[in-house]
């Protein structure tokens, strides 16, 4: 296979990784980690999402540089692909499920703006210090750090725990989503390329039947806010 | 051959249901679909008894004995469902005009979504990759989503929003431990091949311990959110509650033994890298922890479908507790649970279905004297009362009494015990409750006689197993469960 080349430098240490694909991933992964924070500091729904557009292209460049430096044509497919759904599909169709709603920002989000920052930056450093075991040395690029895919997905999860706004908490899932992906390319480079068309073709569907609903629970609510949501008890 | 078969099976179904003209044709693609598919996977179970194993579609599909068991039971769940769904939904939509316009749109909707969630449920046991295993196991939720919300009130929209977000986070954690598993396949394999069982199970000795058993929590916790382990049930009931009967019937027998499925596979692989004493551990204390959630919450149940699915976490708990005791007679117990539970959960299902529709309410308290009102729903109620509480000589008593003495004599009797105290308080609060429906006098504004006949016939199917499979087991489906067991590293001596 393509990666076959890839593998045996893995296995023998070799070569180290070329110093400009480990500057290029370390710049692109602090700007992921960035869009994360942008996405909490957003006060507006439409500037969360679009700080989940840029964060899915720089998503998209580290699945295609670190494609590059291992010559792994999956990698540019799946950058491609992510670009095509993810920047393009999924954020036509929040916008659009934005656009429908009464309410486009948190009105009383159960933590405020910089409190919540103040909370992703402590689960950053949690992050970055219970990280580091888990991946085996002898792993050729291992960049962006598995620290920074980690800290994505707890700035998700609590996003997703901490904003009542439907689309916000769909955006947290998202967010857990990516943190996954960039965990994929930096410690194995990316799922077995069925599988990340798969994936993606998942995150689609479930984007278009969560903004479904959440048009179905305004109606029925009279807001996206889901902590009007609590008829159902114990 | 077979196995593309099987799948092919719902997608034209669903297909067909799309196009279908009328509510006629709507049922009778569904009848007889699910009657096709049950036979299908009945001699794609037999091949892999013959066999030890069976694949198709160059090796995408991959069925051993694990697999094949919990196919029946998707298939077999899937065909009762069908027919209780059919009788269902004709009274349910009595007063809408079902022949053409909205009412029509509305029936279509719920058979095209039905027929993809059973394909769903079904690639999961079928999928030889452990990324396609995730990408089934989501897709479940997507297929299933809107036939929870399907009567459109606030509280059924509520229960869909819970389900979709907490079901989502559960599954992205089970990502993270696909993830991880496959990091330690790379190490050992190269980058080259693609997660599937066929190739991973061979050098599963071989897989980084540290990395497996840090993906083997990921996997439990992920795919246990689906299977309803506490603490991360808590879209559960609510799903259960609101959804049309037959759905809950097949959430709660057939989608959460697909999630278990997950955890199984991964707990075969994770195996022989960590031995059994890590994997043990964590299964026994969700295990015990679902078991103590639900006795709490059972005692508090008003809703009586809140009350079975309640029951669901405690029988997820036990299924598990039985992998977790282990030797051959704590997972033959667990798999044997498996089947119990789906048949026995779904007829509770179609009969609370059939208790729903002629009194309208889903309170325990506003029930009583279903026996006089509806004779056979109300002796299903009972007979499956007693067997989902764990009485003898009904099916589940079988299981969980091989589960128990596999604690004792595997050593964990602390464990065991526990267990035995929690499913004797269990055994209380829902027969406490059902006897309430059942007897008691009937009101005297409802008229008697039963709702649905296409009902009855699916309670009397699933009735057939609860008692059958107490009293034996047939010498096909015993080889069947011994080689699962020994999938799980369960050997008979």
């Amino acid at each position: 296979m393509v990666l076959s080349a890839v593998v045996s430098l893995m296995n023998t240490h070799i070569a180290a990784p070329p110093a400009l694909a480990v500057q290029t991933l370390q710049v692109l992964g602090a700007l992921l980690l960035l869009t994360a924070f942008a996405t909490v500091a957003a006060r507006l729904l439409s500037g969360a999402i679009q700080s989940y557009v840029i964060q899915s292209l720089v998503l998209a460049l580290i699945a295609a540089v670190v494609g590059y430096f291992t010559h792994s044509v999956d990698l540019y497919l799946v950058a491609v692909l992510t670009v095509i759904v993810k920047c393009g599909a999924i954020a036509w169709i929040l916008r659009n499920a934005a656009r429908r709603l009464h309410l486009q920002r948190e009105l009383r989000p159960y933590l405020n703006i910089p409190a919540s920052l103040l909370v992703c930056a402590a689960l950053t450093l949690l992050a970055f210090f219970s990280s580091p075991a888990v991946v085996a040395p002898g792993t050729f690029l291992n960049e962006p750090k598995l620290s920074i895919s980690i800290a994505m997905v707890l700035i998700g999860l609590f996003l997703l725990s901490s904003r009542r706004h439907a689309i916000a908490q769909v955006i947290g899932l998202l967010t857990i989503e990516n943190g996954l992906f960039s965990g994929a390319i930096a410690i194995a480079y990316g799922m077995p390329l069925i599988v990340e068309f798969g994936i993606l073709f998942d995150i689609l569907v479930a984007v278009i039947v969560m903004s479904l609903l959440v048009t179905l629970i305004q109606r029925e609510f009279v807001t996206a806010d889901t902590a009007d949501l609590r008829r159902l008890r114990g | 051959m077979v196995l593309s078969l099987l799948l092919l099976i719902p997608l034209l179904a669903s297909g067909l249901c799309f196009i279908a003209p009328g509510r006629r044709s709507l049922e009778l693609v569904t009848g007889i679909s699910t009657l096709l598919t049950l036979i299908v996977a009945g001699v794609a179970a037999s091949q892999v008894v013959a066999q030890g194993h069976s694949s198709g579609l160059a090796s995408w599909l991959y069925a051993d004995a694990l697999s094949a068991l919990t196919l029946l039971v998707v298939a077999f769940v899937t065909f009762t469902a069908a027919l209780s769904s059919i009788g269902y939904l004709r009274e349910d939509m009595r007063e809408q005009d079902t022949t053409r316009g909205e009412g029509l749109r509305h029936l279509r909707r719920y058979y095209v979504l039905f027929h993809l969630f059973a394909f769903s449920m079904l690639v999961v046991p079928l999928s030889n990759s452990l990324g396609v295993l995730w990408i089934a196991i989501e897709g479940t939720t997507l297929a299933s989503l809107f036939l929870v919300s399907f009567y459109g009130t606030g509280e059924a929209l509520e229960a869909a929003w819970k389900y979709v977000i907490v079901g989502s986070v559960g599954i992205a954690l089970a990502l993270f431990g696909t993830i991880l598993a496959y990091y330690s396949a790379v190490q050992v394999l190269g980058a080259s091949y693609d997660l599937n069982w066929s190739v991973l199970a061979p050098v599963a000795a071989r897989l980084n311990p540290g990395v497996m058993r840090l993906a083997f929590l990921f996997v439990v916790v992920g795919y246990g959110t689906k299977a309803g382990l506490a603490p991360m049930h808590t879209w559960l009931p609510d799903a259960h509650s609101e959804a049309p009967s037959p759905i809950s019937a097949l959430l709660s027998g057939v989608l959460l033994s697909c999630a278990l499925y997950g955890i199984l596979r991964f707990y075969a692989l994770a195996l022989p890298s960590l031995g059994r004493a890590y994997p043990s551990l964590l299964l026994l204390a969700f295990g015990l922890l679902s078991l103590l959630v639900a006795t709490l919450l059972i005692f508090r149940q008003r809703d009586y479908k809140r009350l079975l699915a309640y029951s669901s976490i405690e029988h997820m708990g036990i299924i598990v507790i039985g992998v977790a005791f282990g030797g051959a007679l704590g997972i033959y117990g667990a798999l044997l649970q498996v089947i119990n539970h789906a048949v026995t959960k779904s007829l509770m299902f179609f009969a609370s279905g059939q208790v729903l529709l002629k009194y309208e309410t889903k309170e325990i308290s506003r029930v009583s004297g279903v026996i006089k009102l509806m004779p056979i729903t109300g002796c299903m109620l009972v007979i499956g009362g007693l067997a989902l509480a764990g009485s003898p000589p009904f099916s589940l008593f079988i299981s969980e009494f091989s589960i128990f003495s596999a604690g004792f004599r595997q050593g964990y009797l602390p464990a065991a015990i526990a267990m035995l105290a929690l499913v004797a308080l269990i055994f209380v609060g829902l027969l406490f409750r059902l006897n309430r429906m059942v007897f008691g006098r009937a009101p005297e504004a409802v008229k008697p006689g039963e709702v649905s006949y296409l009902n009855v016939v699916a309670m009397g199917l699933s009735v057939l197993l609860v008692v059958g499979l107490g009293v034996f087991i047939p010498t096909p489906l015993n080889d069947l469960l011994h080689q699962a067991a020994a999938v799980l590293g369960g050997v008979r001596r």
